[in-house]
């Protein structure tokens, strides 16, 4: 067995714990909607409503908001684990982005960092690794998150060009600034690798503070 | 009026129970089964017009239950509510006769929505109807 061959089976493991940890997490969030539907039923359907305790219904609102959102995340970590069931298979960029952007967000935030998308909604479909491309953009994007100052967002993009697909992150600041910083930094050798192996290029070949930078790939051969 | 009779059939008890009450209070007639076994002794006694199907049972894959349900009567429709992400099991799901295809946690109005559906399609497809 090669390394590569004892990578993809620990990744596919790694993605069946994800699976089933999103499965059971849809269950505890079912028992917890369905509880404060049955409260907001028993209020509703007793002809007493709330009086005596307004809050209840806030609170049942409440409830039900963070449910919709936590059953959101769990529908993108679960489609992020199933993305590791299969080396390569056909897939969409656009969701495969846009369950990463909704997984990276929590960090971005941290540093005050928006993230925006503009995808082009009818992409064709590639037939690549959506595990290894989630990887490689992850890669890129977290530098930027590093450089860039508080209160940026960066905003990702999604194109056709021919039988490719661009994908870029470009921050804000692009539109005006005349010419860019001179930071810039090199892409690491691992994000290289992954590059190489998506059969992808970057352009630029690293990322600048101002700049951005733009991913092309399509199918594998 | 006679009411829908629904069998909900999922080992998450709490949830199964809290659903049966918001379909009662809503008008239906439910009962649980809380494993595939028992869903489908009770299938046969109680004769539901609409069953909400998990998937994910430990005595019995929700496919298999579907299965047997629909060799027993194919006029009892069958809603898979499952918090397993779709894909290879939706298809599956679908192709073997289920009504349709429901992702945990359920909004409670689109659920009745299905039921009255699902019911309203059991009755177009009765002869003479």
């Amino acid at each position: 067995m090669t390394e590569d061959d004892l990578r993809v089976a620990h990744l596919a493991f790694v993605g069946k714990l994800l699976a089933g940890l999103s499965h059971e997490n849809k269950n505890h969030l079912a028992i917890i909607n369905e509880s404060a539907g049955l409260i907001q039923d028993l209020l509703s359907f007793s002809g007493k409503g709330s009086v005596g305790n307004e809050k209840i219904p806030k609170m049942l609102d409440l409830i039900a908001e963070r449910v919709e959102k936590a059953n959101q995340m769990t529908r993108y970590l679960s489609r992020f684990a199933h993305r590791m069931d299969n080396l390569v298979s056909m897939f969409s960029v656009n969701e495969a982005l846009e369950e990463e952007v909704a997984l990276v967000e929590r960090f971005a935030r941290q540093l005050n960092i928006g993230l925006e998308t503009s995808f082009e909604p009818k992409l064709p479909t590639l037939h690549n690794s959506p595990a290894l491309l989630q990887f490689a953009f992850y890669e890129l994007l977290l530098p930027f998150f590093t450089v860039l100052g508080k209160d940026s967002t960066i905003v990702i993009t999604t194109r056709q060009e021919g039988a490719a697909v661009s994908i870029g992150a470009v921050s804000s600041e692009q539109s005006t600034i005349a010419s860019p910083p001179a930071a810039s930094w090199p892409v690491s050798e691992t994000t290289q690798t992954a590059i190489s192996r998506l059969g992808a290029s970057l352009l630029p070949p690293g990322v600048q503070r101002g700049v951005g930078f733009k991913l092309l790939v399509s199918s594998l051969a | 009026m006679k009411k829908i009779k629904v069998m909900i059939v999922d080992d998450e008890l709490e949830f199964a129970n809290t659903l049966q009450e918001r379909l009662e209070i809503r008008g239906f007639e439910a009962v649980v089964a809380g494993c595939a076994g028992e869903a489908l002794t009770l299938v046969r006694q109680y004769r539901p017009n609409v069953v909400l199907l998990d998937l994910k049972m430990p005595d019995m894959s929700g496919i298999d239950v579907l299965t047997e349900i629909k060799e027993f009567d194919p006029g009892i429709e069958v809603i898979i509510l499952t918090g397993h992400g779709g894909g290879a099991d939706k298809k599956t799901g679908m192709e073997r006769g289920a009504f349709d295809y429901i992702m945990k946690p359920v909004d409670i109005k689109e659920l009745v929505s299905k039921l009255h559906q699902a019911v309203q399609l059991h009755v177009a497809a009765q002869p003479g109807s």
